[in-house]
């Protein structure tokens, strides 16, 4: 029924290597700059330090517009960015940029509230102490705040491996890109089988080393 | 050495503006501890708040060590921060860091070396008596504990003033007692100037020097502790030591005793008289008490008792001033002279 050349193995071998890459790379940049920007978003709400009601509606606003497009409409919008960004529009490297700034805005969101759930007693206490905004921030903020960036992260990483299979549909490959192309479109049971058990298991990986860091690091 | 001058601090709400404090004006005195009396939102905790500008006064003065520093920023500010403690009711300890490590925050970020925070935390440490807690985590101590750190962190950078916002309200009693002694004893060994703020007269009469009572953003009255707990002219102050210290006989009772009834109150050295052993012997009357309560402020005793006194009309005029002479006020409750 397939081609003889088709090799399950080699296939999804591959499949998973483009999706690792994609989706650590848009993490990657999920967590610095989806995380500045929540930091900043947190920051600029808080009395404490340096509120900034102008900036930070704007920031919010532009934030809430890319979280609002359904993410296989900013896969084509962004066609142009990636084109200006990675010189390409199709395969991994190019369907990394919408990736990135879709996970950028969620992060950005789920950073800012994780900032916002620390106590702000302890912020202050921490301010009356004498402290500079920066050692608060480093030495208090955000290691109170960790266990709950950690599963921040874990939820982005999750949501990335489902929006990577959604840019495999246009070209991003993937495994998202062979369970569309072979078990789909080629009615091949197996591939289709095989590639949502794989993502099936990753995502349980993912969110049992998530949850386990989380709890090392919570110490209520 | 804290004075402040006229200090209002003004919230605004959507359509109206909330005066937390206004006008007020305090003195506090080096080495003193100062206590804040009032009900809750009585604007205790924001006035105590401007001292370290965690809330900027909307007007006034707060000079401290001869300087105002209500426009206090940046550096200046953080300086000034670090000779003031602070500890709060809910302790806000950072749950992430040890012990060990919540008292050597903020002498890092002061920028002492490893050495001299290990020396200086492990004094702190003995000074709260949690020399083994150092590495535990806040949430494997109790409240008690949770606040000698907090004690010990408001201490690090050898703070002259510490405040205190309601430090024993999330406490149980006797660890109320045990947190007051050790504030004590911190005021009396280290001079460090105490002010502290609690909605529960107890705290007061254990441990402050002077008060001020609050009511509605204002300072109603304010003086030595013990003047204000014996004397007090205010009406709200009456109140307020009213709803602490409210006992009455029972109506029924003042009906069918015979004889006369007086309260008695007394206070200071004449607590410690034998008055009515006197009153008995000398003008041959006979007394019962029925109800009565001694209390100690700051280790002076103050006493108000119910007795009911019987004997011959002449005898009892002559009991009952005897009394006035001998205590600080008799208040004859039911009278059987006719």
């Amino acid at each position: 029924m397939l081609s003889h050349n088709f090799n399950l193995f080699e296939e999804l071998t591959f499949a998973l290597n483009e999706t690792t890459l994609m989706v650590s790379v848009s993490l990657i940049f999920a967590i610095i700059i989806g995380g500045l920007l929540g930091l900043g978003l947190f920051l600029t709400s808080n009395h404490l330090f340096f509120k900034n009601r102008v900036l930070n509606e704007i920031s919010g606003f532009i934030i809430n517009i890319i979280r609002s497009i359904p993410f296989i409409i900013l896969l084509v919008l962004l066609i142009p960015l990636s084109k200006a960004i990675v010189h390409t529009t199709i395969g991994p490297s190019a369907v990394i940029v919408p990736l990135s700034v879709s996970a950028i805005a969620l992060f950005a969101r789920l950073s800012e509230a994780s900032f916002s759930n620390v106590s702000k007693g302890v912020l202050e206490a921490a301010v009356a102490s004498g402290a500079k905004a920066i050692d608060i921030i480093i030495g208090i903020l955000i290691p109170e705040a960790l266990s709950q960036l950690i599963n921040g992260i874990t939820i982005t990483a999750i949501s990335l491996i489902g929006y990577s299979a959604m840019a495999g549909t246009v070209g991003g490959g993937g495994i998202g890109n062979l369970a569309i192309r072979y078990g789909y479109q080629r009615y091949n049971t197996t591939v289709m089988v095989t590639s949502v058990v794989v993502l099936v298991i990753i995502v349980q990986v993912l969110q049992f080393l998530g949850d386990f860091s989380a709890k090392r690091v919570n110490k209520k | 050495m804290i004075e402040l001058k006229n200090i209002s601090v003004n919230f605004k709400q959507k359509d109206y503006e909330l005066h937390a404090v206004s006008d007020v004006s305090l003195k506090i005195k080096r080495g003193e501890i100062f206590g804040i009396v009032g009900s809750s939102g009585a604007g205790k905790s924001t006035l105590v708040r401007t001292i370290n500008l965690l809330e900027k006064p909307s007007s006034g003065e707060i000079i401290i060590d001869n300087k105002n520093i209500v426009n206090y920023k940046g550096s200046e500010l953080r300086e000034l921060r670090r000779g003031i403690g602070m500890i709060f009711q809910q302790f806000n300890l950072v749950e992430s860091k040890t012990v060990y490590d919540n008292i050597a925050f903020s002498l890092k970020t002061a920028g002492k070396t490893k050495s001299e925070i290990s020396t200086r935390v492990n004094e702190l440490l003995r000074v709260v008596g949690l020399i083994d807690k150092a590495e535990v985590y806040p949430s494997k101590l109790s409240g008690g504990q949770k606040q000698r750190v907090g004690i010990a962190r408001a201490m690090a950078n050898n703070a002259q003033i510490l405040l205190c916002d309601e430090p024993t309200s999330a406490l149980d009693i006797e660890t109320t007692a045990a947190i007051l002694k050790l504030l004590r004893d911190i005021n009396e060994e280290y001079e460090i100037t105490i002010v502290i703020i609690t909605h529960e007269l107890e705290v007061i009469k254990a441990i402050c020097n002077r008060v001020a009572v609050m009511d509605k953003g204002m300072v109603v009255e304010e003086g030595l502790v013990y003047d204000i707990f014996t004397k007090p002219k205010h009406d709200f102050t009456k109140k307020l030591l009213e709803h602490s210290s409210r006992f009455e006989l029972p109506k029924q009772l003042v009906k069918n005793l015979k004889g006369s009834i007086v309260k008695i109150k007394y206070i200071g050295e004449a607590a410690t008289d034998p008055v009515l052993s006197t009153l008995s012997t000398k003008y041959n009357v006979a007394f019962n008490i029925l109800h009565g309560k001694i209390e100690y402020i700051r280790d002076l005793p103050v006493g108000i008792l119910y007795v009911n006194i019987n004997g011959s009309d002449e005898s009892i005029i002559e009991a009952i001033e005897y009394l006035k002479n001998n205590t600080y006020s008799v208040e004859v409750v039911n009278c059987a002279i006719a």
